[in-house]
């Protein structure tokens, strides 16, 4: 037993330190090239990106609904287009929270890394699960108002009431101080892209069967737009809003 | 063979007297209840020094002292040279240990009286050195060249700036120039390397003379106070009578102390590694978070829970004031009981402090009144906050993060801590109070006034009247004719 | 201790002796210089050693402290910087920019770069901020979206002019003198700003 006693601990000891040695690739402590501080202007990790500038806003997990629109959506993308996306990315949608991203703007993002989140938002986006045809255009000039009403109350009225301020499924679209907030490119974008994330559909969806023509998206925006009141700066009010 | 060893031994030791040597110091006679498990933390500090002088001197052979170079030189050290991680780490744990093992040295000290009658310059000279180690780790910080050093340098500048009359001469002495620059740098590797080591050398040689000729403190017992007239002689006996040695009747405590700090200073590198260095000391780069290493946590949340008018005099009289004390403790408490029990005054000033210490360190460590300055863009609004909300009452949300609201209030308790979680805004405040608050600000928040267009604040405070107690109405002044006589209580005092 | 102390004493009485030897040959110089165990000769010497040690002790020292407290001495170390050509900066914006301090040294490397912040207000007038908190020193971020400047360490807040907001700052960001000169932004720069002196 003494015996025993005498050389037991120091074989445990080698076949611990053994183990150890032989079974850590990698010392937790030592510390690597990779994790090294960089610049942020450095970052060209799509991940860290969007983490740090995006999250706040267009939200993390995709799965959940979000404060601003979930950029995973390809319909979303087949209708604005990278080009589009690029650009509000940069320079912002100025009277909205949409802020720069460019460091010339105002931003804190190099255009590379721009061009990095962009690029990513593309690709991470599934594809389209069927090619949509009828697709309006990203942009267009605002529609008629009367027609308007009629395209909203047949479209949009089953959730946001017959005027427009709030139904059973959905809130005020017309309060004066949502519309302020957003731009009529906005609301183009929400009537065609919908808000799948906040249950909103598509423009193809609204009501089952029928799809919404270029005509009809235009009309209701400006309808919708014509709620607006007019601010006590109205020229700079509507250069903000065309954008 | 071993007689030829044993006699050149032999004839070492004559010429050299070594054996006489250790003799007089590790053999000193100590008393009998001094040989106990309290009394190790002191030679395991200097064990801690000792790893310092070696994993320092080892550093040095690469380290550039130059602002133009440190931090490509802590790079090669962490990435290149080989071992240079570990060395850097076992430097960084050392310091860690040694501030932490002297300052349980220093509490079992006051806690069994050693400081009384006749050891009074032993604990000046030990308060001294731990302000110097304080000082190594202040300095040692500085030499880890980032952005953490660079600012808190800055913060050193902005006290010293507060004093009166010659506050621009003082920082300018301590930067080596009008800014933290290379000048500034090379001066606290001075004093990091030669100076503050050589004054800790000196003053440990007198710590350690002073236990051999003063003798190491006894365990105290209840009932036997000190009196000057008559302590050395109680010591004597104690000592010679039933007394001990250090060696061979205590040291072995030492060593096994020593073992294990050594062990788990290995192990800390092996699991944590070094510290950094974290960013690139270019001032250029302003997103950075300056924080102290942990020993000085404490002050920072000191400098920012004071109220702002106190604040000049805090910082300048309170170190003085504090370590005045300290030193002075062994002049007006220099007899009586030993035994912590009868001593209630110390006793509970030793907790009041140590407790206070803990308390701030783990606020600077958490430090909820520092913004999170990135909240605003990076922390996902809280799904639950967004579902079944109208079109207005997201655009609230948005604004909520886009005028970085988040970066000073949490909601889901992440985000900035400075100002109150928001969660359940709407169960204390009404509309009207939101809006007050939010347009005219008040104690640490800022009025939004000038900043926040009349859209922007009913969106958000649309969204924020929405955070309330499920099943429960939102406050409504409507509902509540006496106004909330708390005022605002969003108003962050924190 | 006393058997240590042998070897060392008797070493001492063997150099008296061998003194005390010397002393006794005839030697050339004893006659001259007077009597070697002349007690006021004696005296004297140390006397003389002492107020020659310090003399020298301050040739040596007072030229050491000097080069040590010179950096109590401030001379004047600023003079106009240029921030570069005025119109880069938007009417209504605050920008981020840099220069090197003046009498930057070589070996300062990137520590000599100032960051300071440049608002033109709508009128095209110009103010310049130093990035230093108020407070503590740390750094503060200019957040375009709630019009604040942001202090990372304990909160403080100033407005866009750069007066203080909330927090603990005890006043507005500093700032510094500044001109035009052939459509170049200038400032007065080349020092830290504290509380007791401004940039």
């Amino acid at each position: 037993m003494t015996e025993l006693k005498r050389w037991i601990f120091p074989v445990l000891a080698l076949a611990l330190s053994s183990f150890l040695l032989a079974g850590c690739d990698k010392i937790p402590g030592k510390p690597e090239p990779e994790e090294a501080y960089q610049r942020p202007t450095e970052v060209t990790d799509f991940n860290v990106l969007y983490t740090t500038y995006c999250a706040g806003c267009h939200s993390l997990d995709a799965s959940k609904p979000a404060a601003a629109r979930q950029l995973n959506e390809a319909l979303y993308l087949a209708f604005a287009g990278r080009e589009a996306i690029l650009q509000i990315t940069e320079d912002g949608v100025p009277g909205t929270t949409m802020p720069a991203g460019l460091i010339d703007k105002g931003g804190k993002l190099t255009e590379e890394q721009v061009g990095i989140i962009v690029d990513g938002i593309v690709e991470r986006t599934p594809p389209l699960s069927q090619e949509v045809t009828d697709l309006p255009p990203y942009r267009a000039e605002l529609g008629r108002i009367e027609e308007g009403r009629e395209a909203f109350s047949r479209y949009c009225a089953g959730c946001h009431g017959e005027d427009g301020s709030g139904g059973p499924k959905a809130g005020s679209i017309v309060d004066p101080a949502y519309l302020e907030l957003v731009t009529n490119q906005s609301l183009r974008t929400t009537v065609v892209a919908g808000r799948t994330d906040l249950g909103m559909p598509d423009f193809r969806n609204m009501v089952p069967g029928e799809v919404m023509s270029d005509e009809e998206v235009e009309d209701v925006v400006a309808w919708l737009a014509s709620h607006r009141e007019e601010p006590d700066n109205p020229a700079q009010g509507n250069e903000e809003r065309n954008d | 063979m071993t007689k030829q060893l044993r006699n050149i031994a032999l004839w070492l030791d004559r010429r050299l007297h070594l054996s006489q040597i250790w003799e007089a110091t590790a053999g000193h006679g100590i008393p009998k209840s001094s040989a106990s498990w309290f009394y190790v933390f002191g030679s395991a500090t200097m064990l801690c020094l000792g790893v310092q002088i070696v994993t320092g001197i080892c550093l040095a052979l690469i380290y550039q002292p130059s602002a133009q170079e440190a931090y490509a030189s802590l790079h090669y050290l962490n990435y290149e040279q080989p071992l240079g991680w570990f060395l850097r780490g076992m430097h960084y744990w050392g310091s860690n240990f040694m501030v932490a093992i002297m300052l349980m040295h220093m509490t079992q000290v006051f806690v069994f009286g050693a400081y009384k009658y006749p050891r009074e310059l032993t604990w000046v000279s030990g308060v001294i050195l731990c302000l110097l180690t304080l000082g190594m780790a202040f300095t040692g910080q500085v030499m880890r060249w980032d952005q953490d050093a660079y600012w808190g340098l800055g913060i050193g500048v902005s006290m010293l700036g507060r004093v009166p009359f010659i506050g621009p001469e003082l920082t300018h002495f301590l930067m080596g120039g009008p800014i933290i620059a290379g000048n500034s740098l090379s001066r606290f590797f001075t004093l990091h390397v030669f100076i503050i080591p050589g004054i800790v050398l000196a003053l440990l040689s007198m710590h350690l003379r002073l236990v051999l000729s003063k003798g190491i403190n006894e365990a105290p017992t209840a009932g036997k106070p000190v009196r000057r007239d008559s302590y050395e002689e109680e010591y004597e006996e104690m000592v010679h009578r039933g007394g001990a040695r250090f060696a061979p009747d205590a040291i072995g405590k030492d060593l096994i102390f020593g073992g294990i700090v050594l062990g788990l200073i290995v192990a800390c590198v092996l699991l944590f590694g070094p510290k950094g260095p974290e960013g690139i000391p270019d001032p250029t780069l302003i997103n950075t978070n300056p924080r102290p290493d942990w020993p000085f946590l404490w002050f920072f949340a000191v400098a920012s829970l004071m109220p702002p008018y106190m604040e000049s005099v805090v910082l300048l009289l309170g170190p003085v004031v504090a370590i005045g004390i300290v030193i002075a403790l062994p002049f007006f408490d220099n007899t009586g009981e030993k035994k912590w029990t009868l001593r209630p005054v110390s006793t509970v000033s030793l907790i009041l402090v140590v407790v206070s210490l803990a308390a701030f360190t783990w606020y600077g460590a958490t430090s909820p009144w520092s913004p999170e300055m990135d909240a605003w863009s990076s922390e996902p609004t809280p799904s639950h906050m967004i579902d079944g909300r109208t079109p207005l009452e997201l655009q609230g949300a948005l604004v909520f993060q886009y005028k970085q609201c988040r970066n000073c209030h949490a909601l889901d308790g992440i985000g900035g801590q400075r100002g109150p979680a928001l969660d359940l805004v709407a169960d204390r405040m009404t509309p009207d109070q939101l809006v007050r608050q939010v347009v005219q600000g008040s104690g640490n928040m800022p009025a939004y006034g000038q900043n926040i267009s009349p859209a922007e604040v009913k969106a958000v405070v649309a969204f924020l009247h929405t955070l309330h107690t499920e099943g429960r109405l939102p406050a409504q002044t409507a509902l509540n004719l006496h106004e909330d006589p708390e005022g605002s209580p969003a108003g962050g005092d924190e | 201790m006393s058997d240590t102390e042998h070897p060392g004493s008797s070493e001492r009485n063997q150099a008296h002796e061998s003194a005390a030897g010397h002393e006794g040959r005839p030697c050339s110089c004893a006659g001259k210089s007077g009597e070697p165990d002349n007690p006021d000769r004696r005296k004297f010497l140390i006397r003389v050693g002492i107020g020659l040690n310090i003399a020298a002790g301050a040739l040596v020292g007072i030229p050491v402290l000097g080069y040590l407290f010179s950096a109590f001495r401030k001379k004047e170390e600023r003079s106009w910087i240029s921030l570069g050509p005025a119109d880069q900066f938007e009417a209504g914006k605050i920008r981020l920019a840099s220069y090197r301090n003046p009498g930057a040294k070589g070996w300062d490397g990137q520590s000599a770069d100032i960051p300071c912040w440049v608002r033109r207000d709508d009128s095209g007038e110009f103010q310049v901020f130093a990035i230093n908190c108020t407070h503590l020193g740390c750094p503060v971020r200019w957040f375009e979206e709630s019009g604040l400047f942001l202090c990372p360490c304990h909160g403080g807040a100033y407005y866009q002019d750069g007066a203080r907001a909330a927090g603990p700052p005890p006043r507005g960001l500093y700032q510094y003198e500044h001109r035009l000169r052939n459509g170049e932004l200038l400032v007065m720069g080349g020092r830290i700003p504290t509380l007791s002196q401004s940039v």
